[in-house]
């Protein structure tokens, strides 16, 4: 086995890692800001125990996989090349998950763009399941109207919060471009 | 230069002594769990803001947070390529090494610097999350002397480094408004407020 197949095996292992760990992070915010619209259960005590088995699950699965699935775990002795792929020993756990870059390890850009990725679909994971979970929930008008940004998923789903965030940026800079606009033309009368 | 090698010998020499310690060590310098860890935290501040002052103040943090990130990566990036310092294994004899041997230059430390940062930038609006993190790159630094593959310097510098990007990362996103402002509103942020509100 080869460098492509460590890279692609690492990069799938930590985009799991990525997903479940973010997933378990926006669960455990949303949570504290009751933003319902992205809570994957019905109430908060659920969201919360969610979000830390989620976090700790994701965490214990990356470094409790060489256990079971082969591959070029822990590499002190990286300097040999070819090494068969194997399942890590209980002992040797603690450095299955330290390999370099060069030998099939994720370096620091690729993690960027895995975490990017997993955050996304984690992200997607919580609008999606907390527009289900909370298709019931009766949701007052103008308290829907009256909150931009992450605070309207308090009271709408994932489609309504984009909608009334887009719709109040929009209104604001064509507000602002009028003003500007205006500015401009009070100037030039101004001007001699 | 003999500090440093007296150091990272006293440091290096507790390594293979005690096995538990050595598990530890090895996970803790990994490059996955701290740094995955502080990430997650700016992950977290993005939604956690319990009222709109809050958010805005979380939201502005976490946005200061990547910044740092990026700028951190790139300084020690810079840094190693101009300095190219070897590591301590290539050098001393009787290295006890605990982690695979990296084959970039030593000084800064790189995870250290980013990790930092990123706690220093996170300090500016969470007092309690920005010192753990903090803390998780100076352990961090330690256990990668006790693994064998930096410099107890390394890892000085690399906080310094760290503290300041953090420190002054808030700082720039005010000198780029409304750029970061229009940005935050784009992805579901609250509007940021021109003084943020003291951490906590």
């Amino acid at each position: 086995m080869g460098f492509i197949e460590a890279r692609e095996l690492f990069s799938g292992h930590y985009l799991l890692l990525a997903f479940l760990a973010s997933l378990g992070a926006i669960q455990l915010a949303a949570a504290r800001a009751t933003l319902t619209g992205l809570w994957i259960a019905g109430n908060r005590v659920a969201v919360r125990f969610l979000g830390v088995a989620l976090l700790t699950a994701g965490i214990a699965l990356y470094y409790l996989m060489p256990l079971w699935i082969p591959g070029p775990w822990g590499s002190v002795d990286s300097a040999v090349s070819d090494r068969p792929w194997t399942v890590a020993e209980l002992e040797d756990l603690s450095a299955a998950r330290n390999v370099n870059d060069t030998r099939g390890g994720l370096s620091g850009n690729t993690q960027a763009i895995l975490l990017l990725a997993g955050f996304t679909l984690a992200f997607a994971t919580s609008a999606g399941a907390g527009a289900l979970v909370n298709r019931s929930r009766r949701r007052p008008d103008e308290a829907r109207h009256a909150t931009s940004g992450i605070g309207a998923l308090r009271h709408g789903n994932i489609v309504d919060a984009s909608s009334v965030s887009w719709r109040l940026l929009t209104s604001e800079l064509h507000r602002s471009d009028a003003r500007a606009g205006k500015g401009t033309s009070s100037d030039r009368r101004r001007r001699p | 230069m003999i500090l440093d090698e007296a150091v990272f010998r006293v440091l290096n020499g507790l390594a293979g002594e005690v096995a538990a310690l050595d598990h530890l060590v090895r996970l803790v310098s990994g490059d996955h769990l701290v740094p995955l860890l502080s990430v997650l935290t700016l992950v977290w501040l993005w939604f956690a803001g319990s009222d709109e002052p809050e958010r805005a103040l979380f939201q502005r943090t976490a946005l200061a947070g990547v910044a740092a990130l990026g700028l951190s990566s790139l300084a020690a990036d810079v840094i190693a390529t101009l300095v190219g310092r070897a590591r301590p294994f290539t050098v001393l004899g009787g290295v006890e090494l605990l982690f695979y041997p990296p084959t970039d230059p030593s000084f800064p430390s790189h995870p250290v610097t980013v990790v930092v940062a990123v706690g220093a930038a996170v300090w500016m609006g969470h007092r309690g999350l920005g010192t753990v993190i903090v803390w998780g790159g100076v352990v961090m630094g330690i256990a990668r002397v006790m693994a064998g593959v930096f410099w107890p310097t390394d890892v000085v510098a690399a906080i310094l480094l760290g503290l300041a990007i953090g420190a002054t990362s808030s700082l720039l996103l005010r000198l780029l408004e409304p750029v970061p402002n229009l940005m935050t509103r784009a992805f579901l942020g609250t509007p940021l407020p021109t003084r943020g509100r003291a951490g906590r």
